[in-house]
């Protein structure tokens, strides 16, 4: 009987010292700059020998942008100690960090983090573990590979990788080399546009998952990636016998700023209304409203990237915190002015700021206008206490 | 098992080439009138003088006038060494447009359910290396437009030869302005990547070409942007 060695407990032993998973702060110097893909970046950070940064395959760390903004991303390795960590970063037109910071980083330059974070972590078994991702939902599901693989044993582990064409599987040459190496891993590129000459899998990486595999008892499956591909996964393989929410682990990359994920200290909370259902956010102060409700999970649509450009993030303020929020100015009211469709209360996320006097503030996101991801992560957020 | 027999890299993705539910031609043409339009009424009010965040402020108000000021990203308009930013950078705040200087406008409107997108730079008073850099954008955009006409290029080639013709004239590349989709709105759920990184001929109507060059000494740069047509559409 296989008996799964979780190397991250073992690393703690020898450590032995502070638990896990306590997000800290800490200063880390960039070591590298990788250009994987014409729009991805790797980076890989040197870590002080400070305070020790632990974390589990699978989290993901918060680089701070110095105004309260922060923008996330998971860590592309296991952990080792001492080790330096590799975040990927998909550039954005317009993205604060993916696009402003990052063009001007350089090798020698200090990131503040914070972290780590997430839920998703690798969970021992016996049945094959299903890793299925999309774009630079890789990274975490490359730490948890690599972990899986580190701790030995029979386990099978089947990486589902999908793009729309070959290079956006930028890391598929260390894949295949992997696979070769450990007869127990398989990965799967799975195209859903490749060109004439793709011999390999087509489609969609839920609907491929679904033609492996008929039974999903005892399987784990982990999903990264946007919100959209994870709600189509966990809805396509619900579909099959066996599936367990309880087994089913995701992590969505949001995708107007895909990293952007749970702010690490909630001090308010909004209240969110869509489709007359009403649930509670707690969110950090000193963000706008459109990263709030992007770091709660909602999936936003911001396409201007937050520059009151695109009207995408538009939101109604309930009555009642209409004249309690400081009026539009000139830039958001021309925009609204400009927009089709607007009516009392209407306003943009991505120009109100969030601070301690917006506790409680209530909004409506409507549903029409917003991305499909949003159902699935509106869902996902826990009800108002009865 | 390994997927080894399907190393086989793309050639083609001409499914980044898709349109959504409300895409016309003939509106897409519309816009990108409206949008050639605006850029020269927005230039047409830029005066020495004139701080560059008035300037970004008028330029809007332009558009609120014509009906286009919703965008798929925000209005530039950037005067002096300001022109070497990038799409997206932060302008260094407060600077004067000089009485021989360089100025140049990027905006992307959309139109009811259409986007536009096109830039230009313009030159006030005199200062004959900014007016050749000015005129090299644009002269550097219609060889890659002709280029991509004539040949079969795919969209990395194309920029592959465009940043050789631009070191031809002396300029550097702006790379991180290098092209991309326009559609019916919002483009960005189809490709939000540049057209440099396609690896098939990109069709007319669908793309953006995007030139910006820069003076290698870091003094100012320039910026041209249009759709990928043939040259019946840039007579007159």
């Amino acid at each position: 009987m296989y008996l799964g060695i979780d190397m991250n407990q073992l690393l703690e032993r020898e450590n032995g010292d502070a638990a896990p998973g306590a997000a800290i702060r800490l200063m880390a110097t960039v070591i590298r700059l990788h250009r994987f893909a014409a729009d991805v970046t790797g980076v890989g950070l040197a870590l002080p020998s400070g305070p020790r940064f632990r974390y589990q395959p699978g989290q993901y760390v918060s680089v701070l942008l110095g105004d309260g903004e922060r923008r996330s991303f998971s860590m592309a390795s296991a952990y080792k100690p001492g080790a330096s960590i590799e975040l990927h970063v998909r550039h954005r037109a317009g993205g604060r960090f993916s696009e402003t910071a990052l063009r001007d980083l350089k090798v020698g330059h200090s990131l503040e983090l914070e972290g780590p974070f997430g839920q998703v972590q690798w969970r021992q078994g016996l049945g094959p573990a299903i890793l299925m991702g999309t774009g630079t939902g890789v990274a975490p599901l490359k730490a948890l590979l690599e972990h899986g693989l580190i701790g030995g044993g029979q386990r099978e582990m089947w990486l589902y990788w999908g793009g729309r064409a070959l290079p956006d599987l930028y890391l598929r040459d260390h894949f295949y080399t992997l696979a070769q190496k450990h007869p127990r891993m398989h990965f799967i590129p799975v195209l859903s546009r490749p060109d004439a000459g793709w011999a390999g899998r087509r489609g969609y990486v839920q609907d491929v998952v679904a033609e492996d595999f008929a039974d999903l008892h005892n399987a784990h499956i982990y999903a990264c990636g946007s919100g959209i591909m994870i709600d189509a996964a966990r809805a396509r393989l619900a579909t099959l016998a066996g599936f367990d929410e309880d087994r089913f682990f995701c992590d969505s990359f949001e995708p107007a700023f895909p990293m952007a994920r749970k702010a690490a200290s909630p001090t308010l909370s909004l209240f969110v209304t869509a489709d007359r259902v009403t649930k509670p956010v707690r969110v950090a102060a000193g963000v706008t409203l459109l990263s709030a409700l992007k770091n709660s999970g909602l999936t936003v649509l911001s396409v201007c990237g937050g520059k009151a450009s695109c009207g995408t993030c538009k939101v109604n303020v309930v009555e009642g915190w209409r004249h309690r929020l400081p009026g539009p100015e000139r830039t958001e009211r021309r925009l609204l002015a400009n927009l089709d469709h607007i009516g009392p209360g209407d306003r943009l996320a991505c120009q109100i700021h969030l601070t301690q006097d917006s506790d409680g503030l209530a909004i409506n996101v409507g549903s029409a206008t917003w991305p499909l991801g949003l159902r699935h992560s509106f869902d996902q957020l826990e009800n108002v206490d009865d | 098992m390994t997927e080894l027999a399907m190393k086989t890299e793309p050639v083609a993705n001409p499914d980044l080439e898709a349109v959504g539910a409300k895409f016309n031609e003939e509106k897409m043409l519309f816009v990108r009138d409206r949008t050639r339009g605006a850029i020269h009424a927005i230039a047409g009010r830029v005066k020495p003088g004139m701080v560059e965040e008035d300037a970004v402020d008028m330029a809007k108000d332009i558009l609120a006038d014509l009906g286009m000021l919703k965008g798929w990203h925000d209005v530039y308009v950037r005067f002096g060494t300001n022109t070497l930013k990038t799409f997206g950078a932060a302008s260094d705040p407060g600077v004067v447009l000089g009485q021989n200087d360089v100025f140049f406008i990027d905006i992307g409107p959309v139109w009811k359910d259409w986007e536009g997108d096109g830039g230009a730079t313009f030159v006030v008073g005199q200062q004959s290396e900014m007016e050749r850099c000015a005129a090299d954008a644009k002269k550097l955009f219609h060889t890659v437009r002709r280029e991509w006409a004539a040949s079969g290029k795919t969209g990395k080639a194309l920029y592959d030869f465009a940043i050789a013709e631009a070191s031809k004239l002396g300029w550097e590349l702006n790379m991180d302005l290098s092209g991309h989709r326009i559609s019916d709105f919002p483009h960005e759920v189809i490709y939000p990547g540049p057209l440099a990184n396609i690896e098939f001929k990109p069709k007319r109507l669908l793309w953006v070409l995007e030139i910006h060059i820069r003076d290698p000494q870091n003094r100012f740069g320039a910026f041209y942007e249009d759709m990928l047509l043939d040259d019946s559409y840039f007579q007159g």
